[in-house]
């Protein structure tokens, strides 16, 4: 008898319990229709500092509530899709172009062209739309966006005669001139040109910025299809030349680099040139003042002179489709009062350098700022860039794709290009196993 | 005196206590244990992706993907070389920290403080090793270089061997003190005459050490690997946060492919199905130490 | 007296050099942490580095707790740690003194049962973990992460106590049985008292445990508020900006705690792994 009631009641709570680990799931709370929850992927103080001030004063102009939710961008892909499974998405996201595209790809945003309208479709710079732009529609307001460049050592260049390198030859003969020994001990102390490889993020950015100046590209800008499979000779030959300059001018520690180390590397004067988007300024003004006067950046050179694009990318707001017609009206009215000119340009300045204002009447306030008064120069060589059309994010040539998502979150760039640095593969091999996972990626999208 | 009906309805009273008492433990057992397990054995068969709420069955498929990849067998080979050297370096140190703490002259601070270790957060350790292999201004990258072992501002965690011999030793370092423990108190059991005698046989301190110590820690040796055994080479932590697997995949072991496979390109079923092969390599290992533990059970 | 304390010296020189070694080994790690945290930026930077700081400064402490969402970690880390400590202790003990010192069939095989869920990885419960988790609606919630916790300590929690419960002296629990004393009486008068410690040190492992997991965590915790402090610190090296200083004050902050926590109760903590985790 006993022993019956007991396994009774030990399946009663089992089957009790699994049910309800299964049968809970549509009944997510509805969100109260006055506040608004925003995620923003920008963690660092300075950023967040300020988007917590225009949320504050935005909210209370509408007389809402809203909440902030910071998750870094680190795990933001892990974040996503854990928080789009269970159904827990924001009213609003901050977040990079892939993660836009990402978020499209789950068909839960909603088009914004209405907003863009409203606030003027000829203050965007145009290409900013176009990245965010899928099936003729606009799906993100583009916040920022940043343009990766060549930030260099102004003095160094001046003491040894260097001028801006036009091809990549002429790249390679400057960044050996400026591999130097200071104190003749046989080290060499400042390193021409580092070649960040960490796996997550950083290796493909640095082999795409010279893939994209050599011309290959991952699918068509003008078509959307795969194109770097028909490109695999020209994305070898650019990989070598990546390699030759990790072995002869960039320290080799860089195998492991991310964004942190190389920008430091430049702050603190151990290497004279290094890819960046303009971040490094930020960290100048906070680490090493003195610095700043000493760095500027150019563009860097096409392989044989003229260079068919750039590698770069920015952030957006993007809108969630959940809610009724209201509660979409109200995120839309919400990322309208964000798009006042002063406060685009606010909000590019909390990153110096690194973000540019998506509206011309915002980029107008932002070249004003004492933040980047000595930098005048290089907004005209980087806006010039943005408003040629011809900045790409991996896999985003035409327009939003989860496949630069997916490039974001996995790491086959990155184990292949330092199995190629350590000699532990051929180049050929590597870009084979690349096309071999970008493939694979495509077929699991579709 | 009670009666013999009280006495048996004592002891049913009794019965009923433990039953109720050990419900908790089944039912947690069986929700947050079993059906995990079995959930994961069925996803394994599935084509489930994170972010999407249906999918199909695909019999072998992930398995036949995971096999055919040749990247797989590169992990494996580094989830051996991770697991055997770990626990071949945490037994031995253990060992050698037992033999010390068990000495007269060791007070129970230094036992103590050899413990410490055990409790240290994976993550903080795994910083400071990060911050002293730092190629620009790390201590230990700074001496390795002036050993001329390394280059100059080469980190130790940019190289393959290097990489992969520091994850280990870090993990020695902080995993030895479980078995010193079991160790000390192995030595602590052998009958301090069976030392005295050999000593009057005339053996010295080396054939007493191959004679009677060896033989004695040899149970608790064999307990100790399968246990080892089965937690470094599911360890996810260490790795992750020293190396993420890196560089060019050289310290990427079977939990780390798991997590990529899961959070990467969001394929659970893919996931499932390495964490499957995992855990049925290792399983052996298990039932050999469940039923050597539970066999001592009356 | 010196000359003696000098001979014993001499006469254990080696085991004494040893020793030392030993320490450096094994201290080398925490105190690098604790002393890097207490250097200024210059000398943090500095090649060669120094081993001691010329001038000791707490600034890295004061800015990585003037961060508010610092001592947020601070509070979520305990909160979990403390609600995953009670739940454990509450069903560990219940269940361990069953299995300790009752008759029943299938008590081998739940015995068998928990010492497999003892030896079950985190990482391959972490899946369907998630799953099950988010499936109650649970995900990015505390009492999410304190089931995810539960769930790898508890069956460590059960193995440990059962020896502590085997050690009360048989003849106790008959003597009240024989006078007739409710079971329940005898488990809460007489057994648990003379289990505290063991009950105690348990609990202060599973808070360790919980303290220190970080992967089910991360995958749990989606909001920077809710975020326990392993997961916290392991974003500080991850992000885009790493200050080296404030990691180190971080690490020590997060690491103190635990080592005084677990230097206080390791008496009993050798006791209970000695006598049941791995009889040989």
């Amino acid at each position: 008898m006993m022993k019956k009631l007991f396994v009774l009641a030990v399946l009663l709570l089992v089957v009790g319990t699994l049910v309800f680990a299964n049968g809970t799931k549509e009944a997510t709370s509805q969100k109260a229709p006055d506040k608004i929850v925003i995620w923003t992927n920008l963690t660092a103080d300075a950023q967040t500092v300020v988007l917590k001030k225009q949320f504050t004063e935005v909210a209370q102009e509408m007389g809402i509530d809203f909440e902030m939710v910071t998750v870094s961008f680190g795990d933001m892909y892990t974040k996503l899709a854990t928080a789009v499974e269970s159904g827990e998405v924001p009213d609003i996201m901050h977040t990079n172009f892939a993660g836009s595209a990402y978020l499209y790809s789950q068909d839960m945003l909603t088009s914004v062209d209405d907003v863009i309208d409203g606030l003027g479709r000829d203050d965007f710079i145009s290409s900013y739309l176009h990245v965010l732009n899928a099936g003729g529609k606009t799906w993100g307001l583009p916040d920022w966006a940043l343009h990766t460049s060549v930030w260099y050592r102004k003095d160094l260049f001046a003491k040894y005669g260097i001028s801006i390198p036009k091809n990549w030859a002429e790249f390679k003969a400057a960044a050996e001139k400026l591999c130097i020994d200071e104190n003749g001990d046989g080290n060499i102390d400042i390193y021409g040109f580092p070649v960040p490889l960490n796996a997550v993020q950083v290796a493909p950015q640095t082999y795409y910025e010279f893939l994209y100046s050599a011309g290959v590209t991952t699918v068509d800008p003008k078509t959307g299809a795969y194109t770097f499979g028909s490109q695999k000779a020209k994305a070898v030959e650019v990989m070598d030349y990546i390699m030759d300059l990790y072995h002869t001018v960039s320290p080799k520690s860089s195998l492991e680099w991310a964004w942190n180390e190389y920008r430091n590397a430049l702050v603190e004067g151990t290497v004279a040139m290094t890819l960046d988007m303009g971040a490094v300024i930020l960290m100048a003004q906070n680490n090493n003042p003195e610095m700043l006067e000493n760095i500027g950046c150019f563009d860097l050179p096409g392989q044989y002179g003229n260079k068919p694009a750039s590698f770069g990318s920015g952030y957006a707001f993007v809108a969630s489709n959940d809610g009724d017609a209201a509660k979409i009206a109200l995120k839309k009215e919400f990322l309208t009062k964000l798009y006042t000119p002063e406060r685009a340009a606010e909000r590019a300045l909390s990153r110096p350098m690194f973000a540019f204002p998506s509206i011309y009447s915002g980029l107008a306030i932002y070249r004003q700022d004492p933040k980047v008064s000595l930098f005048q120069d290089q907004i005209d060589s980087i806006t010039n860039a943005f408003e040629n059309n011809n900045w790409y994010w991996y896999g985003m040539e035409n327009g939003l794709s989860q496949l630069s998502s997916q490039i974001e979150a996995t790491t086959f760039f990155g184990e292949s290009l330092q199995s190629v640095a350590l000699g532990m593969e051929s180049s050929k091999d590597a870009v084979d196993y690349i096309d071999q996972q970008l493939q694979e990626q495509i077929a699991l999208i579709k | 005196m009670y009666s013999l009906k009280q006495k048996r309805n004592y002891y049913t009273q009794r019965q009923i206590l433990g039953i109720v008492f050990i419900i908790p433990t089944v039912v947690f057992l069986l929700v947050f244990v079993a059906y995990p397990v079995l959930y994961n054995i069925f996803l394994s068969f599935t084509d489930a992706r994170l972010l999407k709420q249906n999918f199909s069955f695909v019999a072998f498929d992930n398995y036949k993907k995971l096999f055919t990849n040749p990247r797989f067998f590169k992990y494996v080979k580094n989830t051996l070389v991770w697991t055997f050297s770990s626990v071949v370096g945490q037994l031995t140190l253990g060992f050698a920290f037992a033999l010390l703490i068990n000495k007269k002259s060791a007070g129970t601070g230094l036992r103590s403080f050899l413990l410490i270790p055990y409790v240290v957060p994976a993550v903080a350790i795994a910083l400071v090793t990060k911050w002293v292999m730092n190629g620009d201004y790390g201590i230990v990258s700074w001496w390795l270089n002036r050993m001329n072992i390394i280059e100059y501002r080469q980190s130790p965690l940019a190289l393959p061997g290097s990489a992969m011999a520091t994850l280990i030793i870090v993990n020695v370092w902080r995993s030895y003190p479980f078995p010193m423990l079991i160790y000390w108190a192995t030595l602590k059991s052998i009958d301090i005459e069976l030392y005295e005698a050999a000593h009057v046989d005339g053996a010295n301190a080396f054939q007493t050490f191959v004679h009677i110590t060896l033989p004695h820690v040899k149970d608790a040796t064999i307990v100790l690997a399968i246990l080892r055994i089965v937690w470094t080479a599911t360890y996810f932590d260490l790795i992750w946060f020293i190396t993420g697997g890196g560089p060019a995949g050289s310290t990427t072991h079977l939990p780390i492919m798991i997590y990529q496979a899961s959070f990467g390109t969001f394929q659970l079923g893919y996931a499932s199905s390495i964490s499957m092969v995992l855990g049925l390599s290792l399983f052996v290992c298990v039932a050999f130490y469940v039923k050597k533990s539970v066999a001592n059970e009356r | 007296m010196k000359q003696k304390t000098l001979t014993r010296i001499s006469k254990n020189f080696w085991f004494y050099i040893l020793v030392l070694c030993t320490i450096a080994f094994v201290g080398f790690p925490l105190f690098w942490m604790a002393l890097s945290s207490l250097k200024p930026s210059v000398e943090l930077f500095k090649m060669p580095p120094k081993i001691l700081p010329k001038a000791p400064t707490f600034e890295w402490y004061t800015t990585t707790f003037s961060n508010a969402i610092v001592v947020r970690y601070f509070f979520n880390s305990f909160l979990i740690a403390f609600s995953t400590m009670l739940v454990d202790v509450v069903l560990a003990t219940l269940g361990a003194y069953s299995l300790a010192r009752f008759k029943y069939r299938g008590r081998r095989f739940i015995m068998m049962a928990v010492l497999s869920a003892y030896c079950l990885p985190p990482i391959m419960l972490m899946i369907p973990l998630y799953r099950i988790i988010a499936g109650m609606g649970l995900n990015s919630s505390y009492l999410g992460v304190i089931i995810g916790h539960t769930t790898f300590t508890f069956p460590f929690c059960v193995w440990l106590l059962i020896p502590f419960f085997r050690k009360v002296p048989k003849e106790l629990e008959e003597a009240a049985l024989v006078d007739g004393t409710p079971s329940l009486k005898i488990f809460t008068a007489i057994i648990l008292p003379l289990c505290v410690p063991g009950i105690l040190s348990t609990g202060i492992m599973a808070f360790i445990l919980s303290w220190n997991e970080y992967l089910l965590s991360s995958v749990l915790i989606i909001s920077d508020t809710m975020k326990t402090l392993t997961v916290g610190l392991a974003n500080y090296i991850s992000s885009v900006q790493i200050d080296w200083g404030e990691i180190m004050a971080l690490g020590t902050a997060t690491t103190l705690p635990i080592i005084i926590m677990f230097s206080a109760i390791q008496k009993y903590f050798v006791e209970g792994l000695t006598a049941g985790a791995v009889k040989g």
